[in-house]
């Protein structure tokens, strides 16, 4: 029988492709952009070579959570949680400013991601300033049965809404914004149940592990880190002692700093009961140096979490001679 | 072959299916330059393979699924909104497409992309599953139900007629 419905298919799309656009220079394009990310292939090697030279850097600065003035959140230290039907183990925590939501820990591994895009199920911190330009995902991602558990600073208009959807693929999910932390949290996966116990896991604790973390010299001025680069600036003097603190326990703080030229200098300092954890730089010679907070997106940065560390912001430190 | 080659045989028939998917004549450019980029990458590879044309076409047809994907995570999901199209009169069905409407309008991006492959390119369901990924009775699940919802908007083309295939 000759379906109605199957003709005009075939002759709306047959029209419809009569309409497409000529074919001009095509080849010669396509070569170009072909050119083009092999380069920024090679950029972002490059970028992610050093920023786990700087990451390892950091580490070294590590300073231990400081366990004996700030309480720990009931999910920083949650045991694992089975759900009732499919065994996940819910024994790992993605940590974002103050945000915390149980997740298996596999879900955490980087191997997970690709060009800041899950290839695997996985939870992260997506930052938006992060290079998302500078690599392509692999080609053939069919990502209609993946979950993904992501957290990100709040950009207004820059995410999906918040509420409950159904998206192309049939996946369910959830968005919400999590004022205390201004972050975007969204839960995305095949299985409703699944993204709905996740979701509900979120924890928030806007007064520690790491919701604000701020430089204080030994002249007493104090700079918040900034979200955005350049946005907060701090002047010291060659001599003075620029300490970095947060508000609670930071897994993994550590600071990068660019350029790496020798005008602040890092060292190493003990925490000392009754205060809280910080990690030291001394001005040494005149320059400008953006320090780079960062920490690590799970507990730790055991091989779990190589390289998972989010950005929590950074001051610009303008060292100047003594007068 | 060389790619240069292949482009100036295959390229407007890949512009032309790109166009069709996407239904927009810049992103179809785009979408074309870029598989077509992805190719030239790896066109050693595409070469070596048993039908190139087949190759590039699933390097097109998964990026522009991948694309739709990486956008409806940032943006409000369309599709409560259109399922929830009521077409009450079958006239109205014609209307639309005189006024420039399409079938396609609406349909999720993976079953206009099954219904694409199935009716414009003219491939049959096994190829159509290897080409996207999925399996045929997955291919099969996708253009039945993308059909029964374009006959439940369009009462007017097959009021009584089954899928023949």
């Amino acid at each position: 029988m000759t379906d109605l419905l199957e003709l005009a298919l075939r002759e709306e799309l047959g029209a419809r492709a009569s309409a497409a656009p000529e074919p001009v220079g095509l080849a010669a394009a396509a070569i170009g952009r072909a050119r083009e990310q092999r380069r920024r292939h090679a950029l972002w090697g490059t970028a992610a070579t050093l920023v786990v030279v700087l990451t390892l850097g950091a580490a070294v600065l590590v300073v231990g959570r400081d366990s004996t003035t700030t309480p720990v959140s009931p999910a920083a230290s949650a045991s694992p949680v089975e759900t009732s039907d499919d065994q996940l183990a819910f024994d790992g925590v993605l940590h974002y400013l103050g945000a915390q939501v149980p997740v298996p820990k596999a879900w955490l591994h980087t191997d997970n991601l690709a060009c800041h895009s899950a290839i695997r199920d996985a939870a992260y911190v997506a930052h938006p300033d992060w290079g998302h330009n500078l690599c392509a995902p692999p080609i053939d991602l069919d990502q209609s049965e993946l979950t993904e558990v992501v957290l990100t600073p709040w950009r207004d208009g820059a995410g999906p809404a918040s509420g409950e959807h159904v998206l192309p693929d049939g996946r369910t999910q959830l968005v919400t914004r999590v004022p205390a932390a201004d972050l975007r949290f969204v839960v995305t996966s095949p299985d409703a149940g699944l993204a709905r116990r996740i979701f509900d896991g979120l924890d928030v604790n806007a007064s520690g592990n790491c919701s604000d973390v701020w430089l204080t010299s030994s002249r007493g001025d104090t700079a918040r880190m900034g979200k955005t680069p350049g946005e907060s600036t701090l002047t010291v003097h060659v001599g003075d002692m620029v300490m970095a603190q947060s508000n609670g326990p930071c897994p993994s703080l550590g600071l990068s700093l660019r350029p790496d030229d020798g005008a602040l200098r890092p060292q190493l300092i003990a925490p000392v009961d009754g205060t809280t954890a910080g990690t030291a730089l001394i001005a040494d010679k005149p320059g400008t140096v953006r320090v780079t907070a960062m920490a690590a997106m799970c507990d730790g940065l055991g091989p779990e979490c190589a390289g998972g560390v989010a950005l929590l912001g950074s001051v610009d430190v303008t060292v100047v001679a003594d007068d | 072959m060389e790619f240069e080659e292949y482009v100036g045989a295959r390229g407007q028939a890949l512009l032309r299916l790109a166009f069709v998917l996407t239904d927009d004549r810049h992103l179809a450019e785009d979408l074309t330059q870029s598989a077509l980029a992805d190719a030239y990458r790896h066109w050693r590879r595409v070469v070596r393979a048993d039908h190139p044309d087949a190759y590039v076409r699933r390097i097109l047809v998964n990026r522009h699924l991948s694309w739709r994907r990486r956008r409806s995570s940032t943006e409000f999901p369309r599709e409560q909104i259109e399922d929830g199209r009521q077409e009450s009169d079958p006239a109205e069905g014609v209307a639309d497409r005189d006024a420039g409407r399409y079938l396609l309008d609406g349909l999720p991006p993976r079953a206009r992309a099954v219904l694409v492959l199935r009716y414009y390119a003219d491939l049959d369901d096994v190829a159509i599953a290897e080409l996207m990924g999925i399996s045929a009775s997955g291919v099969r699940a996708t253009a039945s139900r993308a059909l029964a919802t374009l006959r439940e908007r369009h009462p007017d083309l097959a009021p009584h007629v089954e899928e023949s295939r």
